[in-house]
């Protein structure tokens, strides 16, 4: 087989222009994917840790009725203890669990606040600030002051927000809300910290205050609307739902709570995890439509070849040496595009994964609980890079077994006429 | 010694619904070392011939021996395997590889069977070319050699390997009348050097003239077969 290696190498010479165009063709198809991958997988990766650290945790546990109603954001329905003692009772007892590495509570309710004669509406986070700094690095976005510290009445806010109130860092605000008792009530905090993420749900709608403060001025002492369970990996979270689900079984016999893993029961993550699947198809049908090209190339070699082949085959060549002479130089082809593709399309994704694209004119208007961020930044990973040139050689390598089998069947005495 | 044998050798071919005899029950015998010229006019028959003895094409009907074996029923795998090993072809136009070196094209011949150390090959691939008339001219690529220079690489590339049989199809059809004169007289030489059968075609009958044995073709049908009086 050496020789035909060696053949099929010198054959690859016979007209540059046309290897060099079919290189260029699966090349710019394996750069493509290498790309493409990498952005989706950055996409991808931000929205479930934006996901993940503004949602769901690694799992939640939240009352059932609160899931039903969530849109609402109720305060009737929140954890409070197995049996009323307080939500810090299940947190010790899942603390308890390996591979339990931190529990966050967190207590969300609807605020307004009136400016220019309008009322203007937001969510209010209750939140252990350590905690909430450990797990989201909330404190990274404060571009402004500080982060709120336990039990005093002070509060961070979105830019977007502080900008629509006219509100500073050191000015104090006013905003109104319904106790768990209904009554409507309205509390003054201090400004210590403004926020500016990506995230327009953080920047145009959220303020941070510490839970305790939350707890007193809502009359819900001991009570939070969900606690986040954070595990070592999120990607194995799902290995200790069972134990978790198991203590609920015993400690929660009439289901008040319901345990939700970060990548089930949320439609838009499961639909991710669908269009995961789908875009795997994409990348091959690019590849596919670039051994187009390579596939045109081969078949003219091959008419061109033809009183060639019938000499090889006059020499002795069974149909299987031909057939591998010419899947060799598609291969070839195929290798040199596919490792041209895959430098060219590592060195871009590399780029663009500090660089980042801006895509914040395409994402006006898109509904901004969705936690897309506007800048997506691609993921460099080898494994990236590696699934790509194995794609590409495997997907050129089947494409041009259909002209390596026309030469294959040429009957010698018809190809030597 | 009988080295091929045809019995009865019929060969149709379909031209849409019609069928064209091309041969129509040829038998032929040829002995080991023999220097054969087939001729005849256009569609006589003289290339469906030589592709049923080089194995290149199977006989609608008859049977052919080789070596005492019988080829005709062979498998295709089968007929590339008895193609490396015992035939030598020699074609109108050289057919070389284009990309490879007079060296390389002939080369190309003893790697398909494989059986020589690379110092062997090399040094019979070298003794060939220079039989050939080409020494000096090993590393030159068939663009930068003359018509004759290409057929004398075809002649050694046909016969680097010492097969039983060489088959020539119009060898000198393409080449000038020096040339081709230079052509025939190295396959005499060749054939007796080293013993080689040698059966070609010819429409020419100055290089007619060099065969010991002429076979003349008619309607796929021999017409005569005529041995040279010594």
């Amino acid at each position: 087989m050496k020789f035909l290696w060696d053949l099929a190498q010198k054959n690859l010479s016979r007209s540059r222009a046309r290897t060099i165009v079919s290189v260029f063709a699966i090349a710019i198809a394996v750069i493509s994917v290498v790309f493409l991958r990498g952005l989706i997988n950055g996409v991808l990766d931000t929205t479930f840790a934006n996901h993940i650290h503004y949602k769901a945790g690694h799992i939640r546990v939240i009352d059932q009725e609160y899931k039903l109603k969530e849109e609402l954001i109720p305060l009737n329905y929140t954890v409070n203890g197995f049996n009323g003692e307080g939500f810090k009772g299940i947190a010790e007892e899942l603390k308890q669990i390996e591979g339990v590495k931190q529990i966050l509570p967190r207590l969300r309710f609807a605020a307004l606040v009136p400016h220019d004669e309008k009322l203007i509406g937001m969510q209010g986070w209750g939140v252990d600030p350590e905690g909430e700094i450990g797990f989201t690095g909330i404190d990274k976005y404060i571009t402004e002051g500080r982060m709120v510290q336990s039990e005093k009445r002070e509060l961070v806010m979105g830019a977007d927000l502080m900008e629509k109130l006219g509100k500073q860092v050191g000015d104090k605000v006013t905003f109104l809300y319904n106790t768990v008792f209904d009554s409507f009530r309205a509390s003054t905090f201090l400004l210590v910290g403004k926020v500016e993420s990506n995230l327009d749900f953080l920047d145009k709608a959220v303020f941070f205050l510490p839970l305790e403060q939350a707890q007193t001025i809502l009359e819900m002492d001991g009570e939070v609307t969900e606690l986040l369970i954070i595990t070592p990996n999120y990607n194995q979270a799902d290995k200790i739902l069972p134990q978790i689900t198991e203590l609920f079984k015993i400690k929660d016999p009439f289901q008040k709570y319901a345990l939700q893993l970060w990548n089930r029961d949320y439609e838009l993550i499961e639909l991710f995890n669908f269009a995961n699947v789908f875009y795997d198809f994409i990348y091959i049908f690019i590849l596919i439509l670039s051994c187009f090209v390579l596939i045109n190339t081969l078949i003219m070699i091959v008419n061109e070849r033809k009183r060639e082949i019938g000499m090889m085959s006059a020499l002795g060549l069974n149909s299987n040496e031909i057939l591998s002479l010419f899947a060799l130089e598609g291969v070839i082809i195929g290798t040199l595009g596919s490792a041209i593709g895959v430098v060219i399309g590592g060195v871009l994704t590399k780029v663009f994964s500090t660089a980042g694209l801006d895509f914040s004119a395409a994402m006006e208007g898109v509904s901004a609980d969705l936690l897309f961020e506007p800048m997506f930044y691609t993921v460099f990973s080898m494994e990236n890079l590696i699934f790509a040139f194995l794609l590409g050689v495997t997907v050129v390598t089947l494409a041009c077994m259909i002209p390596a089998g026309m030469a294959a069947r040429l009957d010698p005495v018809g190809a030597l006429r | 010694m009988t080295l091929l044998e045809l019995k009865q050798i019929k060969k149709t071919y379909l031209q849409g619904k019609m069928e064209v005899p091309a041969l129509r029950g040829v038998d032929l015998i040829v002995d080991k070392g023999e220097f054969i010229t087939i001729f005849g006019p256009s569609g006589s028959g003289k290339t469906t011939l030589l592709n049923m003895i080089g194995c290149l094409d199977t006989p609608t009907d008859g049977e052919i021996y080789l070596n005492g074996n019988r080829i005709s029923a062979l498998s295709k795998k089968e007929l590339a395997l008895i193609r490396r090993n015992n035939i030598g072809f020699i074609f109108q136009s050289h057919n070389l590889i284009p990309v490879l070196t007079a060296y390389e094209n002939v080369e190309f011949a003893l790697l398909l069977i494989g059986r020589l150390s690379e110092g062997e090959t090399r040094e019979r691939v070298f003794k060939m070319l220079a039989k050939v008339g080409l020494k000096g001219k090993e590393n030159r690529k068939p663009g930068e050699l003359s018509g004759g220079e290409n057929q004398r690489v075809a002649i050694a590339r046909a016969l680097i390997k010492e097969p039983k049989l060489i088959l020539a199809d119009e060898p000198t059809a393409n080449l000038d009348s020096e040339n081709a004169l230079d052509v025939i007289k190295i396959m005499t030489m060749m054939n007796m050097e080293l013993g080689n059968t040698f059966i070609f075609s010819t429409h020419d009958p100055q290089i007619r003239e060099y065969a010991r044995r002429y076979i003349n073709l008619r309607d796929g049908l021999i017409f005569s077969d005529k041995k040279k009086e010594q």
